[in-house]
């Protein structure tokens, strides 16, 4: 359907005569619901008056005779584009403006003066540029257009048109409209007679017909129903199906060319470029024209362009309509290498060659024409990857990145690229590792991945955040190490990282701080892969730090809190851990959780001070190990059991402590009926039994332990060892001993041989003692030798000898031989390596005390006190000299007897000094209570305290 | 492939043959080795058999050989074989078994670890993002010692052992682990899953009835649970962590490795092991979201519109 409004605008028949009213459209109610509508106006505004259809103007209020035509073009076009963004619905209906042609009316505008007509012209003029330069109309147009919110097409023939005399705006109505004849008759084949949707599907050719040469291109509104995309899909899908790629291709191309948004680019591209080539030694009448463009450009475009962008076009229809194969075939039908290679010298930076010629458009043309190239072939890729040709599939996917990089040689600017190119690209950076991986080419997947994230691809944040996640769990999880990234990629003075681990936590590192700088959103898993990994490395530490760092908010405060205790807690900060769970705990808060309650009890179980808390912890996690969590509820009657043991050790009173040692072991016992292959819990019996002197119950459960572990623990071979010894079984307490250093290797056994050296001592063989102890000398030369360069302090203090300790405990084993010298000498080695220690000075006392310097050895007592003011051997001895030297001082020492009692209640020579004290001063019977005390507990003392154990 | 290496595939796939009933010939003894499938389950069903790791097994001796023989196609046949043979020893250490002949195999991969890195420990540097890297800027330029604070040591230095001792055993085994993990890529699925199942018996923990939801009532098992000290947990959770989020998905090596995982986070809450907590619950919970991210959207895929323009 034509309809002719001159001027977009209204013209009305009023009283004074033909107003032309700029400000008003009400035509527009006729056009709104059609398919597509063409605009094109300006020829008529610079009529002359004798043809011109109207008397007056209106603008405003005002009604003129006449006015600056300009302006007057301006105002209606505005009112057209207000229009068009308040009326037009343009998903259903396409607008498509027709540029402004430029009249051909005078021959002086292209060189030729005295020529009125273009009619009779036939070849086009060389270059890109009009001489006269464009219409100002185009500028008024263009300026409008731009302020339109809804998208117009702007179809620019100004500069075809005036470069192409021969070709006036009609020209290309022409081809509009025996494309819209097409359509009509097409339509009536299929026969649908849907009177409604016919209404605004016709072209009346005929009115054209009618209209004179000029003005019958120009009618300024144009109603057309071209085929809709869907249409012609139908029938090219029905081709496809058919098998038959080359019709559908053709029919393709046919319903393209009807549609001005696809043909227009093409088109301008092939004209641009083909313009330079036309040689026409003849003259052509106006008929031979149209079929001119028809043989000379249209069928080249076709075959040269054309022919690769409509197998895109066609390929990715199949790949929509998830044809993979199909789109396969298509994809496969054209050499798209070929194409590449044909637009690369378009798309580089070095000079035209001779006559080619260029223009501001160009750029983006090759780069659209780049991008439908590169696009063809990333689909595919995707369409190789979805049958599973993965390896075929990285290769297409890479040459398109090796294309972009040849095309881009400094990279991807950020302005100024197709935005459609821009998103292949990115899809393809995406891929290419994706493929590799799913490949199983593990070392390709992971210089993809660099490649990705290492060169300038202009990546969005968010592509760039997912290549860098997928990196990072592929490094992580894929066993295969990547070893550090190439030399090319480093720059001086930044940290590369040199294995998997810390090129993965280092890219999750930067992950999470792009979250936290709002550049990305959160991915929990991020933080998971970062706990996992750092939590490997026992630095969970830096896991902590990453949660600090983190805004409130991404979790619930209470589990922020539990992972931060966990982490704490994993490095050792046990303090900081018991804090955040006493706030998660809160009861506002989770006071249920059962992880937080078992964690706060078992930071509590080892500070007798905590114990009292932990033991409401723990009784809290026994009640709440339900349901799901039921298996935990052994757990927690450990921890209850530990607790109990530990409050124990500082009660004030007999009574108390023996309470609650009593419930400590119930507990015990109950967590051991709850799980009975939990070792540890075998081994808390053990101890527990033990510093109760209940030495058989022990010897069973030490015994019991190192079955289950197989002898794995040191600590359970210690615990059998000092339960024989307090036995007073000391050869079988050695057996043990020696069959302990035969399950260790040099550097562990330390502990176990100063343990059979006191063995030995005990059994009277102080020779062999001492032989031990050279042993354990020579042991930690030969350790300073192998370890000294490269050993970092935390792991000296685990498993190696330690040989302050060797020191320490020759010159005890001296003492005890009263060999003054030897200790001397000893002492002087230990206080090379730690110079003030509590032991030490006290050893130092014991030293002056045997040689009869009753002052000296005081304050050496005192100065270990000092230093360590619960550190009983010292209590002891200081009461037990004060005893001798002034009766008067016999209160002092009993209080200090106590109150090594009360730190060591199972501690012989603290019963035994005390029993002298009461007797000196006539209580006989707290003495021989004292006495009795004493002598029971030697009868059960091990050479070593049961709480070294633990 | 070399002559001599074929030749060692060959003289050991001949071996075999007298050790288990039947052999399918093959053209690439190597390959056969390390993926026929009937050959893996009769290897299989021989390492756990009740007698399996004595000193004078012949399997042990043949997987020892093999070892041995430097051939690194071979060595890879012992290591697809790791899983059973730490599982099974693992599992019979506290019975008083003769273990002589896994111990040995042991021994090997220890040795062999040991000697490539020199009884060196690995340490890693963790990155600190106030330095400027390969993967990012940085602002400040200060050139601080305090990079050198985050040295970590991921396996410490070893020392050579010639017998298992009982405190070695789990290092042992751990270190043996690590060669494993190193070589992961290469081991067949089938493989991994057997590690997987180990796993979850190694934490101990008895599901009495799977099918109630939520309710999976827990309890710490009587066989089975096996000490598991660090430096055996770790290389463990290495490998869980590339069963369950590794590049090859597999649904069968997925099902078992979050069973293992489960099983193994139960077990870290038993032993209140902070740094296990950690580590396996992020493990379950990528497990769960690995599950979830087949629904999420592909960004390499096209958008699909009903418009395709060109």
């Amino acid at each position: 359907m034509l309809f002719h409004s001159e001027y977009s605008v209204d013209t009305e028949v009023e009283k004074i005569g033909r107003v032309l009213k700029l400000e008003s459209i009400k035509n527009g109610n006729v056009w709104k619901n059609v398919d597509i509508l063409v605009f094109n106006s300006w020829h008529w505004w610079i009529r002359n008056v004798a043809k011109q259809p109207w008397d007056y103007i209106q603008t405003g209020n005002k009604i003129l005779k006449d006015m600056d035509h300009m302006v007057a073009f301006r105002e209606a076009l505005t009112t057209w584009a207000k229009w068009v963004d308040s009326d037009v619905d343009t998903i259903k209906t396409r607008v498509i403006f027709q540029g402004i042609s430029p009249n051909h009316y005078s021959g002086k505008n292209w060189k030729e003066p005295g020529v009125k007509s273009c009619s009779m012209e036939k070849q086009p003029i060389l270059g890109t540029t009009y001489p006269s330069g464009l219409p100002a109309a185009s500028y008024a147009l263009q300026d409008v257009l731009s302020r339109i919110k809804k998208p117009v097409h702007l179809l620019n023939i100004t500069t075809l048109s005036l470069v192409f005399i021969f070709m006036g705006g009609d020209f290309f109505w022409r081809i509009w409209m025996n494309l819209g004849k097409e359509g009509e008759e097409k339509e009536k084949r299929e026969g649908e007679e849907e009177k409604t949707e016919k209404k605004g599907k016709k072209v009346k050719g005929a009115d054209m017909a009618e209209t004179d040469e000029y003005d019958g291109g120009e009618f300024s509104v144009r109603e057309v129903s071209a085929n809709g995309i869907r249409m012609k899909t139908t029938e090219v899908e029905a081709k496809l199906d058919q098998g038959n790629i080359e019709e559908a291709e053709s029919s393709l191309r046919e319903g393209l060319s009807l549609n001005f948004e696809h043909s227009l680019e093409p088109m301008s591209f092939g004209f641009l470029g083909l313009s330079f080539e036309f040689e026409f030694a003849e003259q052509l009448s106006e008929a031979l024209v149209y079929k001119w463009l028809n043989t000379m450009v249209y069928e080249p475009l076709t075959n040269l362009v054309m022919k690769e962008e409509a197998r895109a076009l066609l390929g990715r229809l199949e790949y929509q309509r998830g044809n993979v194969e199909g789109a396969l075939r298509v994809f496969d039908g054209i050499d798209l290498q070929a194409a590449i290679q044909r637009l690369q010298p378009t798309l580089s930076d070095k000079p035209s060659r001779k006559g080619r010629i260029r223009s501001d458009s160009q750029n983006t043309v090759s780069q659209h024409a780049a991008s439908l190239v590169l696009e063809a072939i990333y689909l595919k890729a995707k369409s190789l990857q979805n049958l599973g040709r993965l390896t075929e599939a990285a290769n297409e996917c890479r040459s398109v990145i090796d294309a972009v990089e040849r095309i881009f040689q400094q990279g991807i600017p950020d302005v100024q690229v197709d935005s459609r190119l821009q998103e292949t690209v990115s899809q393809a950076v995406e891929l290419l590792p994706e493929l590799w991986k799913q490949a199983g080419c593990n070392q390709e997947a992971i210089s993809a991945y660099r490649r990705a994230l290492l060169s300038q691809w202009n990546l969005d944040n968010d592509c760039c955040a997912r290549i860098q996640k997928a990196f990072a769990v592929f490094l992580l999880h894929s066993g295969v190490e990547a070893g550090p990234p190439s030399l090319g990629s480093q720059i001086d003075g930044s940290y590369v990282p040199k294995n998997n681990l810390e090129e993965a936590i280092l890219l999750l590192m930067i992950l999470m701080r792009k979250y936290i700088l709002g550049k990305i959103n959160w991915d929990p898993s991020v933080m998971e892969h970062l706990t996992f990994a750092l939590s490997l490395c026992s630095k969970t530490s830096i896991v902590a730090k990453q949660l600090e760092e983190m805004m409130p908010g991404v979790y619930l405060r209470s589990d922020h809190w539990n992972a931060l205790a966990l982490c704490y807690s994993g490095v050792g900060e046990n303090s900081t851990a018991l804090n955040l769970l006493r706030k998660s705990l809160h009861k506002h808060e989770q006071p249920d959780d059962l992880m937080a309650l078992l964690l706060a009890a078992k930071i509590c179980s080892e500070d007798s001070h905590l114990a009292a808390e932990g033991v409401g912890y723990a009784n809290s996690a026994v009640s709440n190990a339900k349901g799901k969590n039921e298996h935990l509820k052994g757990v927690g009657l450990r921890m209850l059991g530990l607790c109990l043991g530990k409050q124990a050790k500082i009660s004030s009173s007999d009574y108390e402590r023996s309470r609650l040692q009593s419930e400590a072991l119930k507990s015990l016992e109950a967590a051991f009926s709850y799980e009975r292959n939990n070792l540890e819990i075998i081994f808390d019996l053990g101890v527990q039994y033990a510093e109760q002197r209940n030495l058989n119950a022990a010897l069973r459960h030490a015994k019991q332990f190192i079955d289950a572990t197989g002898g794995s623990l040191l600590k359970g071979w210690r615990l059998l060892a000092l339960v024989l010894s307090a036995q007073q079984r000391f050869s079988e307490a050695e057996v043990v001993t020696d069959a302990a250093l035969d399950e260790t290797t040099k550097w562990e056994q330390g502990s176990m041989l100063r343990l059979k050296a006191k063995l030995k001592l005990a059994q009277s063989l102080p020779i062999d003692a001492i032989e031990t102890y050279r042993y354990l000398l020579a042991l930690v030369q030969a350790q300073k030798k192998s370890f000294s360069p490269h050993i970092s302090v935390s792991q000296v203090d685990d498993d190696k000898v330690d040989e302050f300790e060797v020191w320490h405990g020759l010159a005890n084993l001296y003492s005890k031989l009263l060999h003054w010298k030897d200790v001397e000498l000893c002492l002087g080695k230990a206080k090379e390596l730690k110079q003030y220690s509590a032991e030490m000075l006290h050893t130092e006392g014991v030293v002056c005390q045997g040689r009869g310097n009753m002052h000296e050895a005081l304050s050496g007592y005192i100065n270990a006190l000092l230093l360590d003011p619960s550190y009983v051997p010292s209590k002891i001895l200081i009461a037990a000299v004060l005893s001798k030297v002034a009766s008067k001082a016999l209160p002092v020492a009993r209080g200090l007897l106590s109150d090594a009692l009360r730190i060591e209640p199972t501690n012989t020579m603290a019963w035994f000094h005390l029993g002298v004290i009461h007797r000196d001063d006539g209580r006989l019977a707290d003495a021989a209570d004292c006495f009795q005390a004493a002598a029971m507990l030697e009868e059960s003392d091990p050479i070593e305290s049961f709480s070294s154990l633990l | 492939m070399s002559d001599s290496s074929s030749g060692k595939a060959q003289s050991a796939f001949q071996s075999l043959s007298s050790i288990i009933t039947s052999i399918p010939p093959s053209q690439s003894p190597a390959f056969s080795l390390l993926h026929d499938l009937r050959i893996a389950s009769q290897i299989s069903t021989l390492l756990r058999q009740p007698d399996s790791g004595a000193g004078d097994n012949n399997l042990c001796r043949w997987l020892y050989d093999s070892f041995q023989s430097t051939d690194p196609d071979l060595q890879l046949v012992v290591l697809r074989f790791l899983p059973i043979i730490a599982g099974v020893y693992l599992s019979r250490v506290t019975l008083r078994k003769p273990l002589a002949g896994f111990e040995a195999v042991l021994l090997a991969l220890y040795a062999h670890e040991t000697t490539s890195r020199a009884g060196q420990s690995i340490t890693i540097n963790i990155p600190d993002l106030s330095h400027p890297s390969v993967y990012h800027e940085s602002k400040t330029l200060t050139k601080t010692n305090a990079t050198d604070l985050n040295l970590v040591v991921i396996s410490p230095s070893l020392e050579p052992h010639g017998t298992v001792r009982s405190t070695r055993r789990a290092r042992i085994v751990g270190v043996a682990l690590e060669l494993y993990y190193s070589k992961i890529s290469q081991m067949p699925i089938g493989s991994k899953v057997d590690f997987c199942e180990f796993c979850e018996g190694w934490a101990g923990l008895d599901k009495d009835s799977e099918g109630c939801k939520g309710l999976t009532k827990e309890k710490l098992n009587n066989e089975g649970a096996i000490y598991l000290p660090w430096e055996l947990l770790q290389p463990v959770l290495r490998i869980l962590g590339h069963c369950l989020l590794g590049p090859t998905k597999n649904k069968e090596l997925y099902k078992a490795a979050s069973a293992a995982c489960k099983s193994l986070h139960a077990r870290a809450l038993h032993d209140i092991n902070p740094n296990a907590i950690l580590a396996t619950g992020s493990l379950v919970r990528l497990g769960k979201l690995a599950l979830d991210s087949d629904k999420e959207t592909d960004y390499t895929e096209i958008p699909k519109t009903n418009v395709i323009s060109l």
